[in-house]
């Protein structure tokens, strides 16, 4: 609920290229980022968004499983059921793919007005619509011709109903999971045995608190969490029937780099969503556009584009929200700003991956055997690695503010 | 799909190498179901969608603005494989279609709530529900094409017409509208609605549509390669075309007097527009039964005379709702007969249009281009829901 001069406030100083916690508008907040902190997990991350009081936080566990297509005489035989005995391997027909659930902790409230939108439920089951105040139309306000008549001024959440907490959970789980799944990437990177057997990964997202830009945050705790995956090197032999068998280990994953094998994050993509807040203008096409807003932020948006992103520049999943509707030019140089910022954006988030990930190494090393000096090839990095620092732990690394503007990124 | 075979793939695909700006030919109804305030039937290739609005009716809930409900209903003879289904590798949507349906409908009500102006309906309800009859690819966009015009059919006020079309990207290429057969062997897929720009639309002006209201990527579009715009970005100008060739169709029943100014030309079966372009017809079309159009201006005496030739769509001339191009507020149709319009031909980049709107796909479907279609169902009494 924003009033109409916190509303006015805000479009103002996006206007003029300021917002409301001094950023500039292609600015990331500074992000917090530990891996390793489920033990019992294959592979974990914890991301903090922002910091002190408007911070999203989410934690990421990855669980891996055993799956295997059906053989000829099992599909011809059985309808494809999902088996829910406790049978190792999981037998289907879909193959390695990478399964995304979110929850949202008690007490968590999701901010964000345009996940309400999507609701097509029928409105009984809603609790009270929006005030009226934020139904007045601006509509008339906005005189620009090329894409104003369309913006109906702050509809957002007005009376169309507002999605329960599991309907959000579903919807942002769907995303996460078309996301990662696309173009079946990993389809052949989790295969173990060719058409045989592939690997499952389970990923469970746990929302602690939402404070604007959930969705960049969820898919970039995914990433983190992907590469601190690790699963085990399975040996296959060849079984009297002739399809391969495999033996499953049980326990703990064994320290030794050797015997696991790490999921690769290249074909990973990653959602940036840039939000539109306040009118759009003819001279410069992404006017009022902004990245990782803040919830009074999205607020006051009336359009925002989600695009799925990869380091290479591939541009995957993208979906338009919002009633306001955006210009075939706006759209291009949207994606086009997209693509750099979002290979600025990985770039510095793989490089805080890539340190804790020397971190750790030289802790396992420390741990087996008991010398404190970096083996020879780690001299040669490029990043310097001073001393950790008072408070910053072996696991943990934290990203300082980080402005995704391609000219800014091309200084960097 | 893990096995299917290279062979395949190239040859379905082949067929439309070079022809990636064509769409198939649409037809269009309104009226199809008479109980409901307004109907549409919409048919592009073999893919046919009815929607009805019903409403605007008093709601529980006093709100300063309507509310919009979109239920989609996927018939169980429609053969609905969910375009998504190969590319996400999702398997909770093919445990049923009701997933599927939720999906559609939230899809839809985005497209196209932008442009109805709720706020003219305080303490209403307006109910949208959407019927997929057959699914031969593009079932989103033929969802949304409906659904907006049955709203107008309705009366429901906008701000404009919302069209939509999927742009496909394979090999390197980009297809417009892809079929059944084609949409597995996409790599990249785009859902692109789009609107024209107020006071962009009328007499003497060809319907442009120029903002998006929905876009919807699945799949994965390669970066740009050196020296040449992103696929994506051709992609979305593709789409603004396709999105625009549809809006035409779809705006030509409703404004008479803006098709006769018209330029473009809406090629029917390649018989149909060989005619219009003044070369022998040679046999007998397969696409012109009895009961096509020519005998529509007997059909509806007083309906004044058939547009001029040149716009080869044939549909029969309809009520004389003067000035409805003037005011882009109001799009309501007068009461008339319903509409054929065979065909789309698309303009792409300013470039020559491209007549003859079916492509043939594979399997001979070019002879299956019909430019009236036949009524789904018993004309008077087919009541959706």
């Amino acid at each position: 609920m924003l009033s109409a001069g916190e509303r006015s406030f805000i479009e103002d100083g996006i206007a003029a290229g300021i917002r409301v916690d001094g950023r500039a508008p292609f600015t990331f907040r500074e992000m917090t980022l530990e891996v390793d902190v489920l033990p019992q997990a294959n592979g974990s991350a914890r991301l903090q968004l922002g910091s002190r009081t408007s911070k999203t936080n989410v934690l990421v566990g990855v669980k891996a499983e055993l799956g295997r297509y059906l053989s000829k005489a099992e599909s011809a035989a059985a309808t494809v059921e999902q088996d829910d005995s406790d049978e190792r391997p999981v037998a289907s027909q879909l193959g390695g793919r990478i399964d995304v659930t979110v929850q949202c902790t008690a007490g968590v409230h999701i901010s964000d007005p345009m996940l309400w939108s999507h609701s097509s439920q029928s409105p009984e089951a809603v609790a009270a619509p929006e005030p009226a105040a934020t139904s007045g139309v601006d509509g008339a306000a906005d005189a620009d011709a090329s894409a104003g008549a369309t913006q109906l001024g702050a509809t957002q959440g007005g009376g169309e109903g507002t999605l329960t907490s599991e309907e959000t959970e579903q919807l942002l789980s769907q995303r996460l999971t078309t996301l990662l799944n696309t173009g079946g990437a990993y389809k052949s990177l989790l295969e173990v045995v060719p058409a045989q057997y592939y690997w499952i990964l389970h990923v469970d997202a746990l929302v602690f608190e939402d404070n604007g830009n959930l969705l960049d945050a969820l898919a970039l705790a995914t990433r983190a969490a992907l590469h601190n995956t690790r699963v085990p090197r399975l040996k296959s032999t060849e079984g009297p029937t002739g399809e391969a068998e495999l033996e499953v280990p049980e326990g703990t994953l064994a320290d030794d780099d050797a015997q696991n094998i790490r999921i690769p994050i290249e074909p990973c993509p990653t959602f940036i969503t840039f939000n539109r807040v306040g009118p759009a203008a003819s001279g410069n096409p992404l006017q009022g556009f902004i990245v990782d807003a803040l919830p009074a932020e999205e607020r006051c948006s009336s359009v925002r584009l989600c695009v799925g992103i990869t380091s290479g520049g591939v541009t995957s999943t993208t979906l338009k929200e919002g009633p306001a509707s955006l210009s075939g030019q706006v759209l291009i140089e949207l994606l086009d700003r997209a693509r750099a910022s979002g290979s600025a954006l990985l770039g510095a988030f793989d490089q805080a991956l890539a340190r804790l990930e020397r971190r750790r190494a030289a802790a396992v090393r420390c741990a087996m055997e008991g010398s404190f000096a970096p083996p020879p090839e780690e001299a040669e990095s490029t990043v310097p690695e001073g001393p950790l620092t008072e408070g910053e732990e072996i696991s943990r690394t934290v990203l300082p503010l980080l402005n995704v503007t391609p000219a800014a990124a091309a200084s960097a | 799909m893990p096995e299917a075979a290279p062979s395949k793939k190239t040859s379905i695909l082949s067929f439309r190498k070079g022809r990636g700006a064509v769409l198939r030919a649409i037809s269009l109804d309104l009226k199809t179901v008479s109980r409901a305030a307004g109907s549409a039937f919409f048919q592009i290739g073999q893919t046919k969608v009815i929607a009805g609005i019903y409403g605007p009716h008093q709601s529980k809930l006093q709100t300063d603005q309507g509310q919009l409900k979109c239920t989609v209903t996927i018939a169980p003879f429609s053969g609905y494989r969910g375009v998504d289904a190969e590319m996400n590798a999702s398997h909770k949507d093919r445990v049923g279609t009701a997933p599927a349906e939720r999906m559609l409908a939230q899809q839809v009500a985005h497209a196209i709530r932008g442009c109805v102006r709720m706020e003219r309906y305080p303490k209403s309800e307006i109910d949208l529900f959407v019927v997929v009859l057959q699914d031969d690819g593009g079932v989103l966009p033929a969802s949304i094409n409906a659904a907006s015009l049955a709203l107008v059919d309705a009366g429901i006020e906008m701000t404009g017409l919302v069209s939509a079309v999927h742009v496909g990207y394979a090999e390197g290429e980009l297809f417009v509208d892809p079929a059944g057969d084609e949409q597995p062997l996409l790599e990249g897929l785009l859902l692109c609605a789009a609107t024209s720009a107020p006071g962009g639309y009328g007499p003497g002006q060809p319907y442009r549509a120029t903002n998006v209201t929905s876009f919807e990527v699945t799949g994965a579009f390669p970066p740009a390669p050196a020296g040449a715009p992103a696929p994506l970005t051709q992609a979305l100008a593709l789409g603004l075309d396709g999105c625009s060739a549809v809006g035409r169709c779809s705006t030509g029943p409703f404004c008479p007097r803006a098709r006769k100014q018209r330029d473009c030309d809406l090629g029917g079966s390649p018989s149909r527009s060989r005619r219009a372009l003044g070369l022998s017809t040679g046999s007998a079309s397969p696409g012109t039964p009895a009961g096509g159009p020519p005998r529509s201006p007997k059909a509806h005496p007083g309906r004044g005379p058939l547009v001029e030739r040149k716009l080869a769509c044939g549909s029969p001339a309809l009520g004389r709702r003067s000035g409805c191009s003037a005011r882009p507020g109001l799009w309501a149709p007068a009461r008339s007969a319903p509409v054929r319009c065979g065909g789309a031909a698309l303009m792409c980049g300013g470039a020559a249009l491209m007549c003859g709107g079916a492509v043939p796909m594979c399997g001979g479907r070019c002879s299956d281009v019909r430019v009236s279609p036949r009524r789904i169902g018993p004309s008077k009494e087919c009541g959706v829901k």
